[in-house]
């Protein structure tokens, strides 16, 4: 699965021409920056995928792992919900006050609890499944 | 009794707060960006009835600055890019033949960032001097808190905010899921054309978003009095940082109907997408291109090297025309069935095609001197963000509706459907070509008798309605096949690619056997080759 990330390794080439076009002609430095900026994240990116490559299972490796083919995903994630509302909730805060920023706080910390529960039940029921 | 099933049933409303399937995500953002339409679709109707005669008839100037930038942000922000990708939460773990989505807690944390962001845009209309009144793209010095006071224009700078780090958290997801999530045996040049389209939508809002995010905190600390922009200088690197976001999300807008219409046609014609590696290929190259020409959007400011521009402008046409050769090459030789999906899909190529060979205009620095600012503008992008999505979209709907839903919607009320946004489409835009030739300035509220416009705009008025009508059609074709309750089975159109392997709509682990994967048009090699039933042949089966 390395090679997935030929697609990104070859987009970033595409966007390293137009920055090396861009610092040859054009005379805005923040122009040349900004295309050299996304070329330079796609890199990253591809980098990432190569360095942390996985794939799905197939057929046989299945049924050597019978965890592998447990849905340990709850159906739903109350957490993460809130942890979008937390954020949503602080960034409104920037206009309407301190105060809800405090609340969109409180919220996360609640938020992420709730995720930590939900993941930690996840890993049980891997752990389970494994025996 | 197993403790499964004594468990009690989680109410509905739950799946819309906290949903980590693909599909309830899926399409809880699709209904939502559905309700934006319609919602920026009636602030257009207001603009509409104000133009269609000079004077002013309904609304100040004021309110009309507000309506145009309402409805602008509302349909770039809130509907047509969310549509864009929540396409591809459905579909793309079913077409890669995946069981969820990469990090789907993370996908809904960006639902709810995206929907608060929304509801903070548009709440705005609360404020005692009215929502933000600066244009989508909020242009600087116009967007500065002594030209636009008020919270109204704050709160449309953190809902943009808001919706952008939400569609930021789903175009990862979506990169991942492409990334890591794929079948065993689906290999990159075998995923099927919309996840390709998919996947570099995720490259560009991952590339292009966080720009947006950044360019709209420092307008939002300008307006709180940290002066970042200054002057002509202030005023380039504000559209510049603006335009790196505005121009990719164009194509974010179009590369996921591009592969709604061409799977609508390839299934319809029974043939596998013509010339489908090059597409591929050119998908990459139309990507980095489109990361390249933001600044054609600034031709006239004289602070950008314009030739450079122009040139990687004018060069987007050797991708594009690979993708309309590539759908000109699938239906030549098939066995079209002229389903509603593959004339949406037709129309939708031909329909941009107008807004494309426009762009050739205005990809010219010289004739874009006389066009910018102007109606042509607007028709220009009009014809490649309205028809370019809309007409991609609905092929995708008529299409993948029994997948998602176990029904097909009704091909009489589909046509009819797509007859008046044909008519409505053409008679909205095409005569701003006119207009803007004559010299009609975008964003004005009036225009003297004496300039002879108003026929023009009368048809434009008369044309918004009948897009609004076809669009009435749509939803009644919606309920009246949700209502009727007829099974479509599990692949209604003899479909080719993996998610019509699976029931119509598919179990919460989407596959219960996956069929293996030998090219990007699984299903149709197994066809072919007699190992899969067709769907005439499923027809027949006793249940």
């Amino acid at each position: 699965m390395r090679r997935a990330a030929i697609p990104l390794l070859a987009w970033a080439v595409l966007l390293t021409c137009s920055a090396v076009g861009l610092w040859i002609y054009s005379h805005s430095w923040l122009n040349a920056t900004l295309i050299s900026a996304a070329a330079a994240l796609t890199y990253l990116i591809a980098l990432g995928f190569v360095i942390r490559h996985r794939r799905m299972p197939d057929a046989s490796e299945a049924r050597a792992h019978p965890e592998l083919s447990v849905r340990a995903l709850p159906d739903l994630s109350f957490g993460s919900a809130l942890i979008g509302i937390a954020i949503a909730t602080m960034i409104f805060g920037a206009e309407f006050g301190l105060f809800l920023v405090y609340i969109g706080l409180g919220l996360l910390l609640f938020g992420v609890a709730r995720l930590i529960f939900e993941l930690r039940a996840e890993r049980r029921a891997l752990e389970e499944a494994r025996r | 009794m197993s403790t499964i099933a004594a468990r009690r049933r989680a109410p509905a409303w739950t799946s819309v707060i906290g949903a980590t399937d693909h599909k309830t995500l899926g399409r809880n953002l699709l209904i939502a960006a559905f309700a934006f339409f319609i919602a920026g679709g009636v602030l257009a109707l207001l603009m509409r009835l104000e133009l269609a005669a000079p004077g002013m008839q309904f609304v100040s100037h004021d309110t009309y600055s507000e309506l145009f930038t309402m409805h602008g942000s509302t349909m770039i922000y809130l509907f047509v890019t969310p549509l864009a990708l929540a396409l591809g939460v459905y579909l793309v773990p079913l077409q890669i033949g995946a069981a969820d989505i990469s990090a789907p807690r993370l996908a809904n944390v960006g639902f709810w960032l995206y929907i608060t962001g929304g509801l903070t845009l548009e709440s705005g209309f609360l404020t005692a001097q009215g929502p933000g009144k600066a244009g989508w793209f909020a242009t600087w010095p116009l967007s500065t808190s002594g030209a636009t006071p008020g919270t109204g224009m704050n709160l449309w700078v953190l809902g943009v905010i808001m919706s952008a780090l939400g569609m930021i958290a789903i175009g990862v997801c979506l990169l991942g899921t492409i990334m890591r999530r794929r079948a065993p045996g689906m290999t990159l040049l075998r995923m099927p054309p919309f996840t390709w389209t998919q996947l570099v939508t995720a490259l560009m809002v991952i590339g292009g978003f966080p720009v947006l995010v950044l360019v709209m905190t420092l307008l939002y600390l300008d307006r709180q009095g940290v002066h970042i922009f200054n002057g002509f200088e202030g005023a380039i690197d504000y559209q510049n940082l603006f335009w790196f976001y505005g121009h990719p999300v164009v194509y974010v807008m179009f590369f996921p109907f591009v592969g709604c219409a061409l799977e609508a046609i390839a299934t319809n014609t029974g043939r596998r997408l013509f010339g489908y590696r090059l597409f591929a290929l050119s998908l990459l190259l139309f990507t980095a291109l489109s990361m390249s020409v933001w600044a054609h959007h600034m031709y006239t400011t004289g602070g950008i090297t314009n030739r450079y521009f122009a040139f990687t402008s004018t060069a987007l046409l050797v991708p594009a025309g690979i993708e309309y050769f590539d759908m000109l090459g699938t239906l030549i030789g098939g066995s079209i069935i002229y389903r509603t999906s593959l004339l949406f899909g037709v129309t939708f190529f031909l329909q941009f095609l107008v807004g494309g060979a426009s762009g050739i205009f205005v990809a010219s620095p010289t004739l874009d001197y006389h066009a910018h600012d102007g109606y042509f503008v607007i028709a220009h992008f009009h014809y490649t963000l309205f028809a370019g999505s809309i007409f991609g979209f609905f092929a995708g709907v008529y299409h993948w509706f029994p997948k998602a839903f176990g029904v097909t919607l009704r091909e009489g009320l589909g046509k009819l459907h797509l007859v008046l946004l044909i008519i409505g489409t053409n008679m909205t835009f095409f005569p701003m070509f006119f207009l803007g030739q004559e010299g009609m300035p975008r964003r004005v509220a009036t225009y003297p008798r004496s300039t002879g416009w108003e026929t023009l705009n009368t048809v434009e008025t008369v044309g918004a309605f009948i897009i609004a009508l076809a669009i009435v059609v749509f939803l009644w074709n919606v309920v009246v096949s949700l209502r009727s309750h007829v099974a479509a089975g599990p692949d209604p159109w003899d479909g080719q690619s993996l998610e019509w392997a699976t029931s119509s709509p598919p179990p919460r682990h989407n596959f219960d056997v996956l069929p293996p994967v030998r090219s990007y048009a699984p299903l149709l090699d197994l066809k072919k080759a007699g190992e899969w039933p067709r769907r005439r042949e499923l027809e027949e089966t006793p249940a």
